[in-house]
């Protein structure tokens, strides 16, 4: 017997995990925010204010940052009490089966269903406003350098969301947020020290303005380039990396 | 099924399946119920069963037949009425007759009260 | 099947729950597991389940070690806890969750644990009593066809017929493959389930023996008046006269009620060491 990684026990550990977790808050949420446009952008002489594409795609963003966490944060709750911590670590499964259909369900599934969904319901309000109110939301660009900026983000930080639903018991998420948030409060403080002082005005570094501003600027030239590179990927892509597989080895190492 | 605490489980599971071989509830030739089925009944071990049944084995009431179960001796009733006698001589007459001296009581007057149980028993 | 060697566990350093203890269990056998509160009996089945890491020494159930939670560990090993958190759904939904992942679970055991149980297959877990969860959670760990049943204090929450339903239940799925170990304070409930008992005490095992070893060496009676001094060990005033615990000299096994055994090694642990053969006393 494999006692690594088995594709059969696998698809039984990602179904019960799916099964395990309720998507079905997370989607009425998220339908929330078309029926909340329609209303928000009727003006006072109940005509409809043009929608920029900006906007359901800033509101997608906000619910997927935080949503996403929340899903994350909450992905090893039942870690939190005696009875579904000896259950969970008892199931008969690998810890990587475990944590890898977890990390799945996490980082690819849900953001994958919470985007077709929305996309679904955009398509479905659209249509209705059409043909009804003779007025169309304007689809949402998937292409533009923003989608891929909001990714990043989102997945930059979805390990941290990750991790701290392990490392704390209760509350999870929160006690996350407020570590991270002050974390990374101190740490642009310091990347601030002697560079204009300890404030959030606009006596920003250099350095932080352009590796912060710049990443996919295609006119710096070649060596502030691999700079820029060097910083996030020190600053941000490993840390965030090994935040995601420190993950697995507190699964595997868990204890009651 | 709770047990009279004064002799060994296993004998206590041995003298009741004796005593219901006596009460014809298995006549000689059939099978008794399997370890597991006992086990079940009674809320034991089967361990325990097994001591049991090894021990009415030994004393000629049941028979194993391989792989298919224990079954009731041709004689296995009056073998059990002896091993309940022998028990009884052993372990319920002493302290009977102990009492009986403890208490003064005579031979006559134990006869009247058996007389009078058994006619109780009749009516 | 499972053997323990001077295996020490502590949640805090220098303060350990478990003190290099050595224990050897085999297939076929119902252990219980008895201990004041607090001794680690619970800790101790954490332990071989995998649930707790030890801090020094080994174990090893069936040649594999528990800490590695390997898939063919965990698949022959069912852990019932005190206290469980069960998903919100049926009872049916949730032996459909969580069978596919017992290779040698047994649909016929499961529903037949139910009925005896007098549980519906439809009934919503969030629904249910902490009684009834637990009846769920033992007739799936009994249907489960786990070589080694874990129980922490099984009968706690059951009702009397529930235990009676419960003892026939187990007795009935116990054979010469399967271990089951109870920890419990309850004796009464499982007394005529086991066949070996571990009785832990101040970190250490007081008294590891099979019943019938014990039966050999001591016996219980009840008594007007008190027996023999040499013979007695230990007794308590009941209604009507004393309950002993006596050396059994006749030559032949006993009764032993095991919950006064329990009362007497609690006050006079030495009645061990003047009663038993050396082995016995670890």
């Amino acid at each position: 017997m494999n006692n690594t990684f088995d594709v059969r026990r696998f698809v039984q550990v990602f179904r019960l995990s799916w099964q395990n977790q309720p998507i079905l808050p997370y989607l009425v949420l998220l339908g929330m925010i078309p029926l909340l446009l329609f209303f928000f952008f009727i003006d006072a002489h109940g005509a409809y204010v043009n929608l920029q594409s900006e906007t359901p795609f800033l509101m997608f963003n906000v619910y997927l940052c935080a949503c996403g966490w929340l899903h994350a944060g909450l992905a090893y709750s039942e870690l939190g009490k005696t009875g579904g911590a000896a259950r969970s670590l008892m199931l008969p499964a690998s810890a990587l089966e475990k944590w890898l259909a977890k990390s799945l369900l996490v980082g690819v599934v849900f953001p994958f269903i919470i985007w077709l969904t929305y996309n679904l319901l955009f398509e479905v309000f659209g249509w209705m406003s059409l043909h009804w109110m003779a007025f169309r939301y304007r689809s949402i660009d998937w292409g533009s350098g923003d989608v891929k900026i909001s990714l990043f983000i989102f997945y930059m930080s979805l390990p941290a969301a990750y991790a701290s639903g392990l490392a704390w018991k209760r509350l999870g998420v929160l006690k996350g947020l407020v570590f991270f948030v002050v974390l990374f409060i101190v740490l642009f403080q310091l990347a601030l020290i002697g560079t204009g002082g300890f404030s959030f005005g606009m006596e920003k570094s250099a350095l932080l303005e352009q590796v912060s501003m710049s990443y996919y600027d295609p006119q710096l030239d070649t060596h502030t380039q691999v700079l820029v590179r060097l910083f996030w990927m020190i600053g941000v892509f490993i840390p965030s990396f090994l935040l995601l597989l420190s993950t697995y080895f507190f699964t595997r190492e868990r204890t009651l | 099924m709770e047990f009279q605490a004064q002799t060994a489980i296993w004998l206590q599971i041995a003298r009741q399946v004796a005593t219901r071989i006596m009460a014809g509830e298995w006549p000689p030739g059939e099978r008794i119920p399997s370890v597991r089925e006992l086990a079940a009944e009674l809320q034991v071990n089967p361990n325990t069963v097994v001591r049991s049944v090894t021990f009415l084995q030994d004393a000629g009431i049941i028979v194993n037949q391989r792989g298919i179960g224990y079954f009731v001796a041709d004689d296995g009733v009056s073998k059990a009425r002896d091993m309940r006698k022998k028990a009884f001589t052993e372990e319920l007459l002493p302290p009977f007759f102990k009492t009986i001296d403890e208490l003064g009581i005579q031979w006559d007057e134990l006869k009247t009260w058996y007389q009078q149980h058994q006619n109780n028993s009749k009516s | 099947m499972i053997d323990v060697q001077s295996m020490s566990f502590s949640y805090r350093k220098n303060r350990p729950v478990l003190d290099r203890i050595n224990l050897q269990m085999e297939a076929g056998g119902v252990y219980g597991v008895l201990g004041a509160n607090g001794v680690g009996k619970t800790t101790l089945l954490h332990l071989l389940g995998g649930l707790l890491f030890p801090t020094a020494g080994n174990i090893s159930v069936d040649g594999k070690k528990p800490m590695l939670r390997q898939p063919s560990f965990l698949e022959q090993v069912y852990y019932v806890p005190v206290e469980f958190d069960l998903p919100r759904v049926t009872v049916q939904a949730y032996q459909k969750r969580y069978a596919p992942f017992y290779p040698h679970f047994s649909i016929t055991s499961w529903l037949h644990a139910l009925e005896t149980f007098r549980l519906a297959a439809d009934a919503s877990l969030s629904d249910l009593s902490f009684g009834q969860k637990k009846k769920v959670i033992l007739s799936f760990a009994i249907a489960s066809g786990c070589q080694i049943l874990l129980f922490d204090e099984p009968t706690d929450g059951l009702d009397i017929p529930s235990k009676d339903s419960f003892r026939r239940l187990l007795s009935a799925r116990i054979d010469e493959q399967r271990l089951a170990i109870i920890a419990t304070h309850h004796v009464h409930d499982v007394a005529m389930l086991l066949d070996h008992l571990i009785v832990l005490k101040a970190q250490h095992v007081l008294l590891e023996s099979s019943l019938e070893q014990l039966t050999t060496h001591l016996r219980t009676v009840t008594t007007v008046q008190l027996p023999d001094a040499d013979e007695l060990l230990y007794s308590e005033r009941i209604p009507g006269g004393h309950h002993c615990l006596l050396r059994n000299t006749q030559g032949q096994e006993g009764p032993l009620d095991l919950e006064l055994l329990f009362k007497a090694l609690q006050s006079h642990p030495e009645i061990i060491q003047n009663s038993l053969p050396y082995e016995q006393h670890i």
